[in-house]
């Protein structure tokens, strides 16, 4: 059987996060919006109005690409990509064709335990179109503006990517890098990251008959088409048959693609510069300005991990939430030793999972760090840290927490003891049947101590007492 | 270079949203094509060594900051050269999806 080689290339569609739209001053944030509320006559595309860059979109841009180690471009202009469609209302999409602002750069992705360099092709501004509503059984279609004018970038990779695998994880880094930039809010239920897979199949070295899956706004599902169409493809080409250019959706439910032929039209968008909007120029003052306010990325943020020793698992994690990397940073902070810091990522990726889960957390690095001091230095037991934690979550310092309930395990020898020798006077016969040689009276009589002392007691102590006192 | 073929300014017509009768597409065949000559000369312009633009204003580095300004016209002002409306929406022919 002849092995096929899967290519794979990637464009990713960003919406910004400014507080305007692209080429308005109108408000980009939409999301409780009534319909057409945030527009105006440029946005509207009202003859005789002019666009003026958001110089905000700008510097995000300049921001990805400096992420993207990627060279960005001096000079950098916008063209109109003309067609006509009801959610465009000028009739073409202000975009940038042949000179972008961002050029060629590349993410390192981990695929199946090895780096991977996954190149960038370009990256470039251009404006959002408006949100089409169907109403279903009507004629009709409704339009509503105030989508059309967000800031967008456009990131086209290389045909780099030979895996669904590695396709799903470059997608996962170009979120986690403008996520941690900041660029985007980042809702993909939402649209604000969007995607379209271009995936051929081919037993040369040449490429084979590439077919575009598109509008897809989950990993997973990005994965799992392109997982299905290799399949697809390759059964049509060890069959003899051949491959069609097409454009297909991918059909979670029956999960599957399906042809999208019949929208079909053959793209001819007859780009030209936006007589409208000069050029710009970008200066190494800007660049540096933008340089300067840039925050820690995620493979920096894997480097730093991976030399305290946090496994990969872990660092995924971590780089996923932010929130609670910031977490995870504070208490590093205060903790310093290696051993306690490891704690602190054992409580945020195991027990804080699930509190986080099922709400907004006000956990601190600085009471997760207490928390682990207060175990450490032998004030509470692991079990008390373990009850007291979605206190802790919620808020409250653990500090406070355990002096209001007088949870401070009891070390002290002296009081102990007397509690000690209380329990054993009252438990004869379990005194004899230790000396009988039956072990298991002695955790019996550990659990009355822990019980008189109503948990408290430091076990270890506790257990050392007895011992003391059965074999004298 | 002579005059467009018809299936020329029919593809163009059609990305350029115009419905053209088969008359208009025999006689602009022509018309259009005459217009392409006249543009044509500048081909001849020995243009080797002028720097490319696409801009003639000047002009670099036009922004503003990124500031919210709401727009003094009401919905329904901005909405009233729509066609139709429908609950604050534009109203259009449907659209495939
Ligand atoms: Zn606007």
């Amino acid at each position: 059987m002849t092995k096929y080689t899967p290519t794979i290339g990637i464009e990713i569609h960003v919406q910004l996060n400014t507080k305007t739209k692209m080429f308005c001053s109108c408000d980009n944030d939409s999301r409780t919006a009534e319909p057409n509320t945030n527009i105006c006559p440029v946005c509207l595309a009202y003859p005789g109005t002019l666009p003026v860059v958001n110089g905000a979109a700008v510097r995000s841009a300049i921001k990805l690409g400096l992420a993207l180690e990627a060279e960005i471009a001096r000079d950098t202009k916008f063209d109109r990509k003309n067609y006509f469609y009801p959610d465009l209302p000028k009739g073409y999409q202000i975009s940038q064709f042949d000179q972008p602002i961002v050029g060629e750069g590349y993410v390192e992705v981990l695929v199946d335990g090895e780096w991977q360099r996954i190149g960038v092709e370009r990256a470039h501004l251009e404006e959002d179109a408006a949100k089409l509503i169907h109403p279903a059984g009507k004629d009709y279609s409704l339009v509503d503006y105030n989508r059309g004018g967000t800031p967008l970038i456009e990131i086209v990779s290389k045909p780099d990517i030979h895996s669904p695998s590695a396709a799903k994880r470059y997608l996962q880094e170009i979120y986690n890098i403008a996520m941690s930039l900041g660029i985007t809010n980042g809702d993909m239920e939402h649209g604000n990251f969007k995607f379209d897979l271009n995936i051929s199949v081919s037993d040369t070295d040449e490429l084979g008959t590439k077919v575009e899956l598109k509008n897809l706004n989950s990993f997973r599902n990005a994965e799992r088409a392109l997982s299905y169409e290799i399949a697809r493809q390759t059964e049509l080409l060890e069959k003899g048959e051949k491959i069609d250019q097409e454009t297909r959706g991918w059909d979670d439910a029956k999960s599957k693609t399906f042809s999208q032929r019949g929208k079909e039209m053959a793209h001819d968008y007859r780009y030209f510069p936006e007589p409208d909007l000069p050029p710009l120029k970008i200066t190494d003052e800007m660049i540096d300005e933008v340089r300067a306010v840039m925050p820690a990325l995620p493979r920096e943020v894997r480097k730093r991990l991976e030399s305290i020793g946090i496994v990969v698992d872990d660092q995924d994690l971590l780089i996923d939430q932010p929130q609670t990397l910031q977490i995870f940073d504070d208490a590093a902070d205060a903790l310093e030793q290696p051993a306690l810091i490891k704690k602190a990522v054992n409580w945020l990726v195991g027990d804080y999972q699930p509190l986080l889960a099922r709400g907004p957390s006000k956990l601190t690095g600085a009471h997760l760090a207490e928390l682990i001091l207060l175990v450490d230095s032998g004030d509470i037991s692991g079990k008390i840290a373990k009850d007291i934690f979605a206190e802790v979550v919620n808020g409250a310092s653990p500090k406070s927490i355990v002096a209001d309930k007088g949870l401070k395990q009891m070390s002290d020898t002296g009081e102990l003891e007397a509690i000690v020798k209380d329990v054993l006077d009252k438990n004869p016969q379990a005194i004899a049947d230790y000396k009988a040689g039956k072990a298991q009276a002695l955790g019996f009589l550990v659990g009355q101590v822990m019980a008189a002392t109503r948990g408290q007691a430091n076990p270890g102590l506790v257990n050392k007492l007895l011992v003391q006192y059965l074999q004298a | 270079m002579s005059k467009l073929s018809k299936e020329e300014l029919a593809n163009i017509a059609t990305l350029a949203r115009l419905g053209l009768s088969e008359d208009e597409l025999n006689r602009l065949g022509g018309q259009v094509g005459s217009i392409l000559e006249f543009v044509e000369q500048l081909q001849k312009i020995d243009a080797s060594g002028v720097k490319q633009t696409s801009q003639v204003t000047g002009l670099v580095d036009v922004w503003r900051e990124d500031e919210v300004v709401r727009c003094e016209l009401s919905r329904e002002e901005l909405l009233k050269n729509a066609p139709a409306t429908e609950k604050g929406y534009i109203k259009v022919k449907r659209v495939l999806q």
